[in-house]
């Protein structure tokens, strides 16, 4: 198959995914200017209710604040914490390292509603600790962690060992090598990896559910509580104001070529 | 290798070295072990145990109970078949994605975009926008109408159909970047090398791309299978209570206060998904 | 521009560090007798508490904090927390409140302790009575549950349960998700219909009256919204549900239902955790919740019916289908037998219906 061809079936193919993934996105904007009480699609009627009904809603502004420190909080730890693990099981051997990389993934395989339930029931019963924002955002932390060990040891290990040790040769210290050659190259992953992350921990329900605290409700929560209680399309006005949102977001990224990096890796 | 440790030996000392991995496998210690371990080895404490929530007296009868049961083990094998095809589906869309993002530089804001733009709704609006697309009088369901007839309409909502493209929609980002980042990390050069070599792009595609992608692909399906096998609200919802998978039947007992089998629950599951994540970065360079 | 790695690694910690100091003060406030830390279910409630709260706020100078979970987790939360709740009082279905008073989560009220426990209806504080002079939890409001559907859609008028039985209803029927009170009510109401009931557990008839409408049900909904919308979808042409969020959908040619043998319905009450530091403070709003004006307030705000006997303004009470009408006509559901038997209901159920 010639060449133009392949790349004719490309296009098509990539515009098929983009449609496929964006189709929900469509649905629930269009949903958003419904003027009805209730959900229908295609809507009965036009109308900007929900956005105002949303600008006068104190709940779900606080809400998202919270959400939003939550996530920055356990992203910032997450990372913190899978640089180092990432060096120590991409670059080292030693006894027990299959071990400890199932203990770094396994809130990954463990359901977040059983992790939040054993956390909560740790914290009272061992701990002696109430539920707090901190302990909110350990739970976080934890489930989010993988996310940043995986794409950030992905990075490192497709990367090699060759650049550091090259300027280990050239006199630097293990430590130096890492920090000046190769974590710039692994910008764009550890971008990638902070992204991840915040939105994983943005869009939590069921640690945030059981781990809540009075008077701090996260986003998802109080969405999937009105869902439960209502059903008008107040929550889509919500979505998409997030939807503009992370469109701003990147294309002030774009803008400022920062996503360059997470798009174009390897000059 | 021994050169790079003949290397670092004449760039520091020796005893800097022993310390480096003890030095740093302690942050992921110290969250992990009394946040993570302490409360899983209470989980594996309640399964096991009798009483109340699960701390007096030991009784392996709740494993029995679970394994014994079609019922049970039939929750089990629709989670891991519904993880399964979820996964599949993903790196069937994915790697020609990604590959087309790597050949296409321009195309790749745009595909990005696409793939992030999903994941910052909430997943109760995400289903929303599902239901209303896949309802049987909905655009899906009109276009197939349109082409194969009325009777041609498909029952998304409340079938394993509905989930699994819910599922696959859900989860394709992690997938799609996982496996992109891969395939950048060797280079815009190693394809033109190959194609100047002779090789067609079928065979650049298959014989060197695929194999340096490997480890990408290898986390990504390792995240998508996890985070499948352990989802409970798409199945929920898209399910209509008619697919029944394995953390909806853990929420059901948690809810009704019967911790303990929750918690055998969650142990059966734990022990059937912990290895396939403990190989994940395994592959290329597994040094 | 293009930021620098070393300035983009700062900024990012910064950010981390500056949003991590600004969090909120811990909420663990629950011996603070000036602040009632209080579980609901979220959604139009969690606007009602607020206004409520306001008011409360306003009149004694204490402070309601809410925090949202549906009665499912709530209690989950409870029992994990092992007497050391986080609330001074929730609000959850009166199955919940039963189960919890089994299970040792929740501490009976005294009665006397509610200057205006009188103005309950006493039908809808029957439920939760526990004898000499104690109450499981004081009712804030009730629902009536009978069968929306289309009738652009279904060939016929429905009118009693057993239409849902009809070879015309073959996969369209929605009913709840186990392990809630709405699946549970539909098996009770499928018993009294078919002969059994509650008082000697004679549950068989319900049994075998859900298993041959099987063919008939669509979907098991776990959410609310799921479920209407799934009705206005043409999806599901019926559904066994909360009637008043029938009412607005007449446009969407959807009919209100109270079938002729009756129907079920269910109640939300507010219930104190054992080992709440703080019950004058809840039995306080408890108090303030029972006046006739508050009460009003409360059914404009979350459009449902109030517990007390209080007379609503016809503007309010016409978007309610719980009038003196269809108060004489719901069944006697025991609350304390459904909460007991749930779990095991639901394992039953989830096993010979839902599979």
């Amino acid at each position: 198959m010639s060449a133009t061809i392949m790349r004719a079936i490309g296009k098509v193919y990539a515009c098929l995914m983009i449609v496929f993934l964006l189709s929900p996105l469509v649905v629930v904007v269009i949903l958003s200017f419904s003027s009805t009480s209730f959900i229908a699609f295609p809507p009965r009627g036009w109308s900007l209710r929900w956005y105002d009904q949303l600008a006068h809603d104190t709940a779900i502004r606080e809400s998202l604040l919270f959400s939003i420190e939550i996530a920055a909080a356990a992203t910032v730890l997450a990372l913190l914490i899978a640089l180092p693990t990432a060096v120590l099981l991409v670059r080292h051997h030693f006894p027990g390292r299959t071990a400890l990389r199932a203990l770094a993934l396994s809130p990954l395989v463990l359901p977040e509603v059983l992790l939040a339930l054993a956390l909560l029931l740790y914290i009272q019963n061992g701990l002696h600790i109430r539920p707090s924002v901190w302990t909110l955002t350990v739970g976080h932390l934890l489930v989010i962690f993988p996310f940043s060990l995986q794409l950030i040891s992905s990075a490192m290990g497709d990367l090699g060992p060759e650049l550091e040790e090259a300027g280990i040769t050239l006199g630097a210290t293990p430590i130096r090598a890492f920090w000046l050659i190769a974590m710039p190259v692994m910008l764009p992953s550890i971008a990638a990896a902070a992204m991840f992350s915040f939105i994983f921990s943005f869009d939590n329900v069921a640690i945030s559910l059981f781990l809540s605290v009075p008077g701090n409700v996260t986003l998802p929560v109080r969405m999937f509580e009105l869902a439960n209680t209502t059903n008008d399309p107040s929550l889509s006005s919500i979505s998409s104001v997030l939807i503009l949102a992370g469109a701003i977001l990147m294309a002030f990224l774009g803008r400022f070529k920062l996503f360059d990096g997470v798009v174009n890796a390897r000059q | 290798m021994a050169t790079d440790s003949a290397i670092a030996e004449t760039a520091r000392p020796r005893t800097g070295r022993k310390l480096l991995v003890p030095l740093l496998s302690l942050p992921m210690l110290a969250l992990f072990l009394p946040f993570l371990v302490v409360p899983l080895l209470l989980l594996i404490r309640i399964s096991v145990g009798g009483g109340r929530i699960g701390f007096d007296g030991f009784t392996l009868d709740r494993f029995a109970a679970v394994l014994g049961d079609t019922y049970y083990l039939s929750a089990l094998g629709i989670t891991l078949l519904m993880a399964l095809l979820t996964a599949a589906g993903c790196l069937l869309l994915s790697i020609p994605l990604a590959y087309f993002m790597l050949r296409q530089p321009r195309w790749r804001m745009p595909i990005i975009a696409a793939l992030i733009g999903p994941l910052v709704i909430s997943v109760v609006v995400r289903l929303y926008g599902w239901q209303l697309l896949l309802s049987e009088s909905g655009p899906v369901n009109n276009t197939i109408a349109l082409l194969f007839g009325d009777d041609a309409r498909v029952m998304f909502i409340g079938s394993w159909s509905g989930v699994i493209i819910t599922m696959i929609h859900t989860l394709m980002p992690y997938m799609c970047i996982a496996i992109f980042n891969s395939m950048q990390s060797m280079g815009s050069g190693v394809t033109e090398a190959a194609q100047t070599l002779g090789a067609s792009a079928w065979q650049v595609f298959l014989k060197v791309v695929l194999p340096l992608a490997a480890r990408g692909i290898m986390t990504g399906t390792v995240l998508v299978f996890s985070l499948s096998a352990t989802s409970f609200i798409v199945p929920a919802v898209m399910g209509a209570g008619r697919v029944n998978t394995f953390p909806m039947l853990i929420y059901q007992e948690a809810t009704e206060l019967n911790f303990p089998s929750a918690a055998a629950l969650a142990v059966v599951l734990l022990v059937l998904l912990l290895p396939l994540s403990a190989l994940s970065t395994r592959g290329r360079n597994a040094a | 521009m293009r930021l620098g790695r070393r300035s983009f690694l700062t900024g990012a910690a910064a950010l981390g560090a500056a949003t991590s100091l600004q969090l909120p003060r811990e909420a663990w406030a629950q011996s603070d007798p000036n602040r009632l830390m209080y579980g609901e279910i979220g959604g139009v409630f969690d606007a009602a508490y607020k206004a409520l709260g306001a008011k409360f706020q306003q009149q004694t100078g204490i402070e309601m904090v809410t925090d949202v979970a549906s009665s499912e987790p709530m209690l989950a939360k409870l029992e994990a927390a092992a007497g050391q709740p986080a609330y001074n009082a929730v609000a959850i279905s009166f199955d919940a409140v039963l189960r919890g008073l089994q299970r040792d989560l929740i501490e009976p009220i005294k009665m006397s302790d509610v200057p205006s426990i009188g103005n309950l209806q006493p039908n809808i504080q029957a439920p939760l009575l526990l004898g000499s002079g104690m109450i499981g939890g004081i009712p804030t409001h009730w629902k009536a549950i009978g069968i929306l559907w289309r009738k652009d859609k279904v060939p016929f008028e429905i009118t009693s349960w057993k239409d849902l039985w009809r070879p015309e209803l073959a996969n369209r029927i929605s009913v709840q998700k186990m392990p809630t009170l709405g699946a549970a009510l539909m098996l009770i109401a499928a018993n009294i219909v078919n002969g059994g009931s509650q008082k000697d557990d004679n549950m068989e008839p319900g049994w075998a009256a859900m298993k041959a409408l099987k063919p008939n049900i669509r979907e098991f909904y776990p959410l609310t919204s799921a479920a209407i919308t799934s009705l206005i979808a043409g999806d599901t042409w019926v559904s066994v549900n909360t009637l008043d969020l029938g009412l607005p959908l007449a446009s969407e040619n959807i009919v209100t239902t109270i079938p002729t043998e009756g129907c079920t319905w269910a109640g939300d009450a507010m219930c104190f955790p054992k080992g709440s530091d703080n019950r004058a403070t809840a039995l306080k709003f408890a108090d303030f919740m029972l006046q006739d004006e508050n009460q009003i307030e409360w059914a404009k705000q979350a459009q449902v019916a109030p517990s007390t006997k209080v007379v609503l303004p016809p503007d309010v009470q016409s978007g309610l289908i719980e009038n003196a009408d269809a108060v004489s006509r719901l069944f006697p559901i025991d609350f304390l037998h459904a909460g007991t038997n749930l779990p095991k209901w639901a394992d039953r159920w989830q096993r010979e219906i839902a599979s």
